[in-house]
């Protein structure tokens, strides 16, 4: 079961906005290829531990280790392509 | 008759203060005696959760508390009320008290009571807090909650012990009891009390093992402080309670001492919630100050009883920032980790830390970082790996630092 | 010569607003009390709280910092960073490093505890939140604190249930007096949740409790039955006399010290009324120890005696608290004006911080927090009432005692004067 690949986005930015409290923010202001976890949203470790979780909650995907984690969160196209390619492998 | 002077007269090293009391129940010992016997052979008490079903968790070891009576001396109300920190800590308590010959009624107004404690009843209350979340039932009880606020632990001593004096408790995450230590010593000095029933006391709950399991700070295996391969931190519980009082008091008295406590420094990082300050800034501060403190110079101390949590981040900082501060007197000082053996109590770790301290002091040997097998060479320092040693000590100190960049360090000195 | 330790800065965040209105809301006898929002209640549970009001953490915080902090971190850190403003105080260098805090609190961040804790057995130990973790420590308002002021001196937290206002005042007048710090941000803050409404109403300690009256809150009354939720933070900066006078500060007061009393009492109960009569004398001792004339010696015209007491609109405290208040002012009464702030703001552990802000602005301006919601005195007060018909005190308030009597019976009264 995948989503639709621009409403995956969507609802990965809105995930990162209210999971991470980026109140501030509006989901569609965050750019696809945008890095995640550099100044643009100043984000830190605890954040990533946080959308780990956010991550298996919502799409039943686990991020087994930080080197997966690192490469994955590199940026909205990023995550979207890990959590699709997951979601294709488990289907 | 209590009361400060009129005049702020500011606390000096020139009133001294010392340890009349030791008392302590941990994941290795339930007495100050067994411990000491524990500590010196090296013995790590960190293994499977049992208290809790740890199904699910991503670590689930812990060093607990476990087969510890239920005190008969406690008066059946308060016995039903006690959650299994104030447990903790009335048993410490007693035995420190027993330990100390402290006449109490005596003077009760002139002793007070000090702890350091961050989770208090919460794991008795987290279950009756969440049936109420999910109002999944008609009726409610209360006495679970009524040993959450953590306030009630200072009470109950002072009931239970007949102690009329000042009372607080503090809670600063890690460093709760080792403050509590050094509140007790400004007490006396600033002429309030003689005595004070100093410490600190934890329990396991299921709200700090899911936090610290989500923080990914476990580690999967029993900790290694300072070595090349730590993995994280292990979950202890406990407490200590020391009785701290006047030298002069307790001289008047005919107490024996187990220790002198000189002094004590505190800091606050400033930088973030979790992480230490990469820089060790607030950790070399609360050393600089609590020697300043103390009178104490780095050459004089012979041993420091780390806060050596076994997370990548902590003792790098720490063993950076012991360097700053001792300079080359740091290729002197043997330093190691007890959170090895009896895992990080929180709340009590400051107490019963300081404890092991003076128990290092009073019977001359340095305990052992235990699962220390490859001392971390960015590190460089005596860590005293595996087996504890004999020696001569004048002075050690004691380091805790908690969640919100917390640093305290206490300088204790032989009796 | 002596360097007291004074008051040069008072910032709030409370159900009258800040610091002004604060201070007017209470001098008039205003009620903060309002009707909540009810949200998934259970029946018959209360219908008023006392929620914090014109207040934006966003006016006081960064962004960055304030996504992650809860609602209680964000009430300190607002409060301190006006109590900075108003002591025109700048921390930076040495000063900064130096510069510490001290706050109290009885229950710290309950509401994101309860949100982990739904999560926790709701969805299980592998979904646990790491971004709420942090924020449950009792310390963590305090450790922002650290983080937004960028201070390295003593930060320290203490937790007394009611008295946890109180009890931080304490232990920032001996941590300056034991020369750890020259400065100190000092106060309290607790918040409203909904797991604490049930757990009070359960234990019949919120109005209208057993009676199914009137739900209202009338500290000292002879018709309460009960108190009010509510929720705030205040904190004040404390600074030794001769750190205030070098920079030209403007001094509100002098926390001249503290006094400590062990009442009899349950370790999770207040003193019977009895035990409260036949307290108040120890205290009085230790309050003339550190220079309070007696009450019954004073001449009004150099200024009255506050009392800002903990009375809470409960059947039992207030009863105690006027048969404690009664021995400790003695045949001094007369010269004493007994208040309470809770008719106005509600119940809240950390209250005495409320109160403490209370008390330098009375010594400040000259008048006094009344307790407006009275209808008919409770005759067991036996000392006067700041009462909406009280008029200014013409010689002003020399003196103010913050009286905490809190559960397990460890009272602690807080001393402040003019300067």
């Amino acid at each position: 079961m995948t989503m639709d690949p621009a409403a995956l986005k969507l609802k990965l930015k809105e995930l990162l906005v209210s999971g991470l409290r980026l109140q501030d923010t509006e989901p569609s202001t965050i750019a696809d290829d945008q890095p995640i976890f550099v100044e643009g949203l100043g984000l830190d470790s605890i954040d990533a531990l946080e959308l780990v979780v956010l991550i298996e909650e919502h799409f039943g995907i686990a991020i087994p280790d930080e080197e997966v984690g690192k490469s994955a969160f590199a940026s909205i196209d990023a995550l979207a392509a890990y959590i699709s390619a997951e979601q294709a492998r488990a289907g | 008759m209590n009361g400060v002077p009129a005049g702020h007269t500011a606390a000096g090293p020139a009133v001294p203060v010392v340890v009349t009391g030791l008392g302590t129940v941990n994941a290795l010992a339930h007495s100050t005696a067994a411990f000491a016997t524990a500590l010196r052979a090296g013995t790590c008490a960190i293994g499977p959760v049992t208290g809790f079903d740890a199904t699910g968790y991503r670590s689930r070891i812990a060093a607990e508390v476990k087969d510890l009576a239920i005190p008969t001396w406690l008066p059946s109300p308060l016995r039903r009320r006690a959650s299994r920190s104030d447990l903790f800590a009335l048993v410490a308590a007693k035995e420190a008290l027993t330990d100390s010959r402290l006449d109490i009624a005596a003077a009760p107004t002139r002793v007070g009571i000090v702890l350091g404690a961050t989770t208090a009843g919460m794991m008795r209350g987290e279950t009756a807090l969440f049936e109420r979340i999910q109002g999944t039932r008609r009726r409610y009880t209360t006495t679970p909650l009524l040993g959450m606020p953590m306030a009630t632990s200072a009470d109950l001593l002072a009931t239970v012990f007949g102690c009329e004096g000042p009372r607080l408790v503090l809670s600063t995450a890690c460093s709760s009891s080792a403050t509590a230590l050094g509140v007790a010593l400004d007490w006396i000095r600033l002429g309030r009390v003689d005595a004070v029933l100093a410490g600190g006391t934890e329990s396991m709950c299921r709200t700090i093992f899911a936090g610290f399991n989500a923080l990914h700070a476990l580690a999967l295996e029993p900790c290694r402080p300072f070595d090349r391969r730590r993995a994280g931190l292990s979950l202890g519980e406990g407490a200590a309670v020391l009785v701290i009082e006047s030298a002069a008091h307790a001289a008047r008295r005919g107490a024996g001492t187990h220790a002198t406590i000189l002094g004590y420094g505190m800091s606050a990082d400033g930088h973030h919630l979790t992480a230490p300050h990469p820089e060790g800034v607030g950790a070399a501060l609360a050393m600089r100050r609590a020697l300043a403190r103390s009178g104490v110079g780095p050459a004089d101390v012979g041993y420091i009883n780390a806060h050596g949590t076994g997370t990548p981040l902590n003792d790098g900082v720490e063993a950076s920032a012991i360097r700053q501060v001792f300079g080359s007197a740091a290729d002197r000082v043997a330093v190691s980790s007890t959170k090895s053996a009896l895992g990080h109590t929180l709340g009590a770790a400051g107490a019963i830390e300081g404890l092991t301290t003076i128990l290092a002091l009073r019977d001359g040997f340095l305990p052992p970082t235990v699962n220390l097998d490859e001392p971390d060479p960015a590190c460089e320092l005596d860590f005293v790996p595996r087996t504890s040693r004999p020696a001569e000590l004048h002075y050690a100190l004691s380091n805790s630092y908690g969640f919100g960049g917390n640093n305290t360090t206490v300088v204790f000195g032989r009796a | 010569m002596r360097d007291a330790i004074v008051v040069t800065g008072v910032g709030v965040v409370s159900p009258l607003g800040p610091l002004p209105a604060f201070w007017s809301g209470l001098c008039a006898g205003t009620s903060g009390i309002a009707a909540r929002t009810p949200q998934d209640d259970r029946p018959a549970a209360p219908q008023l709280e006392a929620r914090v009001r014109d207040w934006h953490a966003r006016d006081h915080i960064r962004p960055a910092l304030l996504r992650r902090m809860d609602h209680t971190s964000r009430m300190v850190v607002s409060a301190c960073r006006m109590a900075l403003t108003d002591a025109e105080l700048v921390l930076e260098g040495a000063r900064a490093e130096d510069a510490g805090i001290v706050v109290g609190t009885a229950f710290g961040n309950l509401s994101e505890s309860e949100d982990f804790l739904r999560g926790l057995f709701a969805k299980g130990p592998g979904l646990a939140n790491p971004l709420t973790f942090p924020n449950l420590v009792m310390n963590a308002p305090t450790g922002y604190v650290a983080i937004d002021l960028g201070i390295r001196g003593p930060n320290l937290t203490v937790v007394r249930g009611e008295a946890s206002g109180e009890a931080a005042l304490a232990l920032a007048f001996d941590t300056i007096a034991a020369g750890h710090a020259d400065v100190l941000l000092a106060g309290g803050v607790d918040e409203l949740t909904p797991v604490a409404r049930d757990v009070y109403s359960d234990l019949a300690l919120l109005s209208p409790g057993a009676t199914g009256g009137e739900e209202w809150s009338s500290p000292f009354d002879r018709g309460r039955n009960g108190y009010v939720m509510g929720e705030g933070a205040a904190m004040l900066v404390l600074e030794r006399a001769s750190h205030a006078e070098s920079r030209g500060a403007r001094i509100y007061a002098e926390l001249a010290g503290y006094a400590t009393e062990s009442i009899p009492a349950s370790p999770h109960d207040w003193p019977t009324v009895a035990a409260g009569a036949a307290s108040g004398r120890a205290t009085a001792e230790q309050l003339a120890a550190l220079g309070m004339r007696p009450v019954a010696d004073r001449d009004d015209r150099a200024g009255i005696t506050l009392v800002v007491s903990c009375a809470n609109s409960t059947r039992r405290l207030d009863a105690v608290e006027a048969a404690r208040l009664a021995t400790l002012l003695g045949a001094g009464a007369r010269h004493a004006l007994v208040t309470s702030l809770k008719g106005s703001i509600g119940e809240l552990g950390a209250a005495g911080a409320l109160g403490a802000a209370a008390a330098v602005q009375a010594i400040a301006t000259g008048d006094v927090p009344r307790l407006g919601a009275l209808r008919a005195p409770d005759p067991a007060c036996t000392f006067p009432l700041a009462t909406r018909s009280t008029p200014q005190p013409p010689g002003g308030v020399a003196e103010v005692l913050l009286s905490a009597t809190p559960r397990g019976g460890g009272a602690i009264t807080v001393l402040f004067r003019r300067p």
